[in-house]
């Protein structure tokens, strides 16, 4: 746990490093996008780093392209 | 909306020579079409000229627009940002794609201890870079690098003559064509097809005039530098060989005898897999600018970069996980991406240009 804490502290604090150009910009689509991906990016991070059982995109890709051309 | 950041014709070849060659340095095209895998090839390389003019052809209706800023104008605001999402996506997924493989090939091949993680972090570090200084400094690094390529698949392949085995072609078409177009189509996916990514960037090109000719050159060196490559590994390794082994141009490499020429394979992989992760990464956060209005690609480079490491750790369970994947399922997979899409986007701009000019005349 004390790992995917740490990781996650990191990744949040590397975004220190843009918050300047976001504010600076005023674009608050851009700015939710931004930390909708950092979000998204913790929450494979945490995956990876636990090592859950959760499947990734690729079997679902895989399981509807089966569904369609039903091989 | 004029494009502040230009490439030169020349950068933009090397781009997409690239971008071609990219992991199929690793891999054989074609390889499940067994001896037959270089009439595959030709079949693939021929319907990849076919596809790319008809990504020309959009992107010469609608100059300076990006394949985003074509959605929006011919989709509408809704379907159009929806479908810009899924190409994200779809960059962003063959980004990690690649990125699997280098690290996979590397922890194969030459550095067996060392987890994937960290290969895998500190190559995103690298792109992750070159990304953020933007498009220009991309080119001109793979401008400066990418030459070397032709250098060492034509030495590698020159040693490699005196183990070539002609008999290991024959026999020709001994199942029929079926299977050789299965494993067409698998080409024209991989790598051809994936140039759709380049809607991205036509724009950034200064002398829009010569993209038809560029284009030409790119697909015929890259074409022919990986038709020699194909060549080298069924006359070296025979079907089998091809078919079963993870990396082949590794294998075949392994007989020179004189010196060991295999980390050049490796070195290789690094340049062309980086150029290729690079224009993919590149796609995805310029669409992504783009779709929230933002001037600056260079702040979504971050985020996107830590996606990009994660999934590349996350999508596939293991090496031959991933080679099946990419086999079997992409090819499926990138029809809507490579092929439908972009021929009903041209049919749809070609109808409005229709409809325009009969308004106009009335």
């Amino acid at each position: 746990m004390f790992m995917v804490i740490v990781i996650i502290f990191a990744i949040l604090a590397l975004t220190l490093f843009d918050l300047p150009f976001l504010f600076k910009k005023k674009n608050p689509l851009a700015t939710f996008t931004y930390y909708f991906l950092i979000l998204i990016g913790i929450f494979i991070a945490y995956i990876n780093i636990q090592d859950l059982p959760v499947a990734s995109p690729a079997i679902y890709i895989e399981k509807l392209i089966d569904l369609i051309i039903r091989r | 909306m004029k494009k502040q950041v230009l490439i030169s014709s020349f950068q933009f070849c090397i781009l997409l020579i690239g971008f071609l060659l990219g992991s199929t340095v690793i891999l054989v095209p074609g390889s499940h079409a067994n001896q037959n895998a270089w009439l595959a090839y030709v079949i693939g390389w021929l319907g990849g000229f076919l596809l790319f003019s008809i990504y020309i052809a959009l992107y010469k209706r609608h100059p300076e627009k990006t394949l985003v800023e074509i959605h929006q104008l011919l989709l509408g605001k809704w379907l159009g940002n929806l479908l810009s999402i899924l190409y994200i996506w779809y960059f962003l997924h063959l980004g990690s794609l690649v990125l699997r493989n280098f690290t996979e090939y590397t922890l194969t091949i030459s550095l067996p201890e060392t987890p994937l993680w960290f290969m895998t972090v500190l190559y995103t570090l690298v792109i992750a870079y070159s990304v953020k200084s933007g498009l220009e400094v991309t080119s001109r690094t793979a401008e400066l690098i990418v030459p070397f390529i032709f250098l060492f698949q034509i030495g590698i392949t020159l040693l490699l003559v005196p183990h070539m085995k002609f008999s290991n072609l024959l026999p020709f078409l001994e199942d029929g064509l079926k299977p050789v177009l299965d494993a067409s189509f698998s080409v024209l996916t991989f790598p051809f097809g994936e140039t759709v990514v380049f809607l991205m960037l036509f724009p950034y090109l200064n002398d829009r005039k010569k993209l038809k000719r560029n284009f030409i050159i790119s697909f015929l060196l890259a074409g022919g530098l990986l038709l020699i490559a194909v060549f080298r590994e069924i006359t070296i390794l025979g079907e089998l060989g091809i078919e079963r082994k993870i990396f082949p141009p590794h294998l075949s490499t392994k007989k020179i005898e004189v010196l060991n020429f295999d980390p050049l394979i490796g070195v290789m992989f690094f340049i062309t897999g980086a150029t290729k992760i690079c224009v993919c990464y590149l796609a995805s956060v310029i669409g992504l600018a783009q779709l929230t209005k933002s001037n600056d690609h260079r702040v979504f480079v971050y985020p996107i970069g830590i996606i990009l490491a994660g999934l590349s750790i996350w999508i596939y369970a293991s090496a031959p996980q991933m080679l099946s994947w990419a086999i079997e399922v992409w090819p499926y997979y990138s029809i809507p991406f490579q092929i439908v899409i972009p021929i009903a986007l041209l049919c749809i701009s070609l109808l409005k240009g229709k409809k325009k000019s009969k308004k106009a005349s009335s």
